[in-house]
């Protein structure tokens, strides 16, 4: 039996290790926590406006040979190790110190991927870090070639951390149980099977449950949205939770659920356009939107769809719901997204009330009369927010929305949104970002932010960083409307952009640009810059990961 | 027997808050050291700056097909045109009108159809007006002269299909 001074010695050292365990410069899941901000609260060199500039590579990796590569899903980050799975259908744990690779799963030859075109995704989702049972763990979504008869059927995998040891495998979570696509309208042998996918569903982990999303595959034909809630310490399915996005088809969860502590956050994907897009709504419509639920049982304390069915032509809700929490109690709790339509919306988390809509539309409810003529289609506004105190750093459509043909004019632009401020002052600052190629849908990743300093990667293979306003003086001035410049409007063109009620704001300074050594093929639809230990994490579609820092 | 004194329990208790005492500035030291080496990064918080008064740089992309700026600051384009059947021009414009203001735009070289795709008002021609809003479509006339009235916060934006005899 230990001695009494032995025990206050031994809790001396417990806080210690508590504390230091405590210091996290770390990158756990998804957008860095729960809430899913994106924001590393952690000053490191990456926050440090004078070290930026010079943030060069300092290591690449990638599998051996042999293994075909595509990293779709985003790093995470902790215990100086990079945690990645790949569209191969391994996963993979490297020294983010050095970039030499501690492990991979499955370890055999025989990868986590199904024979079905429909299940041959790999590893798209991102992990999430957890404690199972004592263990650290990574958590993450994958087909399972062994579920029979090996078509993609997909589950979660729980692995250890420092080893790779497999902890446990989930229930089925998402089925493929048939190849027959759709050619314009579907077989009845299409519209019996079922193609359910996880692949862009990175899992949430909260109070000992993790939830992912389930999807379908290029609509072909669009499934029944879900969300699957797991028990954390087994990977058995929970008996009393159930949410299906509707009564039919439609509402896939394309995105990794978000918490605030308390609900349990997504978006989700269209309703109407399968089989030709004839078919009546659903009785229960939960498609095109933004849900609450409860995370007991999985029913919905409320959705907020600003698109009607009778405009859903296909503006998949993808980018997921961030939650932005002004602790001054300013403007609340609120969940923040853009729609593939390039609209953005923040909406109180508590009610689902909508607070604010970008750029506005005089409704008050945010919502869009059916008839309607804007553009709600299959534009590419898939990319979560960054959530820095009260500002939202997003590629969203902006003004140019409310001018038509201008849906696209926001692929390569980031905003910053003042979440807090009214609609006059909603936009803090506004950047072209430099090295994308023009009309690409995927022109920029999903930022990231670390004290004001934003992170995006961009589909030439280029990694910029920002500068905020409040860090460094803007590198010029624009008018939030794009079609008011100075060739369109003469040397009067702010005064122009007054009368017309828009407001001339500040483009931030770009304070890194480095070409990583991809070049074209480097970006992707949700690779994130994860950014942990003073270092930038990047997984490209041509199968490298890269570290870079300031040199 | 309880409450009677014992030097030893008396030597422990002196121990125990000791130990206490120890553990208490032991833990603060830790905090501090880890307040120290790991702040918190920079997240600014107050209201978002204004409009600089001096003379700014333009820092932004010009898009494609660009409008351009006409007088009392309707800013309009052609979008499209082509010629039409029976020795006609098929035109689509779009305009957009500032807010809070009457635009008088001269008489349309051919009959229309004028189309709002964002804000409200109203337009007028020849005494007679009509109110507009997002989706509504109202044909017009050729030789008459439009008044259109923003009455939103923002621009008005209008799209003509305009059929010209040549």
């Amino acid at each position: 039996m230990l001695r009494r001074s032995n025990r206050y010695a031994w809790l001396v050292f417990a806080a210690l290790l508590l504390l230091c365990a405590c210091a996290k410069k770390e990158w756990q899941t998804y957008r860095a926590n729960t809430a899913r901000t994106a924001d590393q609260s952690h000053a490191t060199a990456l926050s440090d406006p004078d070290k930026v500039p010079h943030l060069a590579v300092g290591w690449t990796w990638q599998p051996s040979a042999g293994e075909a590569a595509n990293f779709r899903a985003s790093p995470i980050v902790f215990d100086y190790t990079v945690f990645i799975g790949n569209a191969n259908g391994y996963f993979y744990a490297i020294n983010g110190n050095t970039g030499s690779q501690l492990w991979r799963f499955p370890v055999a030859s025989t990868p986590l991927v199904g024979s079905c075109g429909f299940g041959a995704y790999g590893i798209q989702s991102s992990a999430s870090r957890a404690d199972v049972g004592g263990q650290d763990a990574v958590i993450f979504g994958a087909p399972d070639p062994s579920i029979a008869p090996g078509l993609g059927s997909a589950r979660l995998y729980a692995l250890n951390a420092a080893t790779g040891a497999l902890i446990w495998k989930s229930d089925v979570v998402a089925q493929v149980t048939g190849c027959t696509g759709c050619a314009g309208v579907c077989s009845p042998a299409a519209l019996s099977q079922l193609h359910e996918r996880i692949a862009y569903s990175g899992p949430l982990v909260h109070d000992g449950v993790v939830y992912v999303g389930v999807h379908d595959s290029g609509d072909d034909p669009i499934q029944n949205g879900k969300i699957i809630a797991v028990e954390l310490s087994t990977g058995h399915v929970l008996p009393g939770f159930s949410f299906l996005a509707t009564t039919t088809r439609g509402g896939g969860v394309w995105n990794a659920p978000a918490t605030d502590g308390h609900g349990v956050f997504f978006t989700t994907g269209n309703t109407r356009t399968w089989n030709g897009g004839s078919q009546g709504p659903p009785a229960i419509n939960h498609g095109l939107s933004v849900v609450r639920i409860h995370p007991k049982t999985g029913t919905v304390d409320w959705t907020f769809q600003p698109v009607p069915y009778d405009l859903d032509d296909d503006p998949d809700w993808s980018a997921g719901a961030a939650v932005l929490h002004s602790d001054d109690d300013e403007c609340g709790k609120l969940i923040v997204s853009v729609q593939k339509d390039g609209w953005t919306y923040a909406l109180d988390a508590g009610t689902g009330q909508c607070k604010w809509q970008y750029p506005p539309t005089d409704e008050p409810s945010c919502t869009f009369p059916s008839g309607g003529v804007h553009d709600h289609g299959d534009t590419d506004y898939k990319q979560p927010g960054a959530i820095w105190g009260h500002v939202v750093i997003m590629k969203v459509g902006g003004w140019g929305l409310t001018t038509p043909g201008g849906f696209d004019s926001g692929y390569s632009r980031l905003h910053a949104l003042n979440a807090c401020a009214g609609d006059h002052h909603r936009v803090r600052w506004i950047l072209d970002v430099p090295d994308t190629a023009p009309g690409d849908g995927y022109a920029i990743g999903a930022p990231t932010v670390t004290g004001g300093i934003v992170y995006v990667t961009t589909n030439t293979g280029h990694l910029i960083a920002v500068a905020d306003t409040k860090l460094r003086p803007p590198a010029g001035h624009r008018c939030t409307d794009e079609f008011i410049n100075p060739t369109s409007s003469g040397p009067g063109w702010k005064a122009v952009c007054n009368a017309h009620g828009f407001k001339v704001v500040p483009s931030p300074t770009v304070l890194a640009d480095v070409a990583l050594p991809d070049g074209s093929v480097a970006a992707n639809l949700r690779n994130e810059p994860a950014l942990a230990y003073g270092k930038v994490y990047v997984g490209t579609s041509a199968g490298h990961v890269y570290a870079l820092w300031p040199h | 027997m309880p409450g009677v004194g014992n030097p030893q329990g008396s030597w422990w208790r002196s121990r125990t808050l000791l130990l206490l005492l120890i553990l208490l500035v032991i833990a603060v030291i830790a905090w501090i050291t880890w307040r120290v080496s790991n702040p918190k990064a920079f997240v600014d918080r107050e209201p978002p700056a204004s409009e600089p008064e001096v003379e700014v740089q333009f820092a932004g992309s010009q898009p494609k097909n660009p409008f351009h700026l006409e007088e009392g600051n309707v800013l309009s384009r052609t979008v499209f045109s082509t010629p039409g059947p029976t020795n006609s021009q098929i035109e689509v414009r779009d305009f957009k009108f500032p807010p809070h203001v009457r635009t008088r735009l001269g008489a349309l070289p051919g009959p229309g159809v004028l189309e709002v795709y964002s804000g409200k008002g109203a337009v007028s021609q020849g005494g007679k007006t009509e109110e507009l809003a997002g989706g509504i479509a109202k044909s017009v006339p050729a030789g008459k002269a439009l008044e259109f009235e923003n009455r939103g916060d923002y621009s008005l934006v209008v799209r003509v299909y305009l059929v010209e005899g040549k």
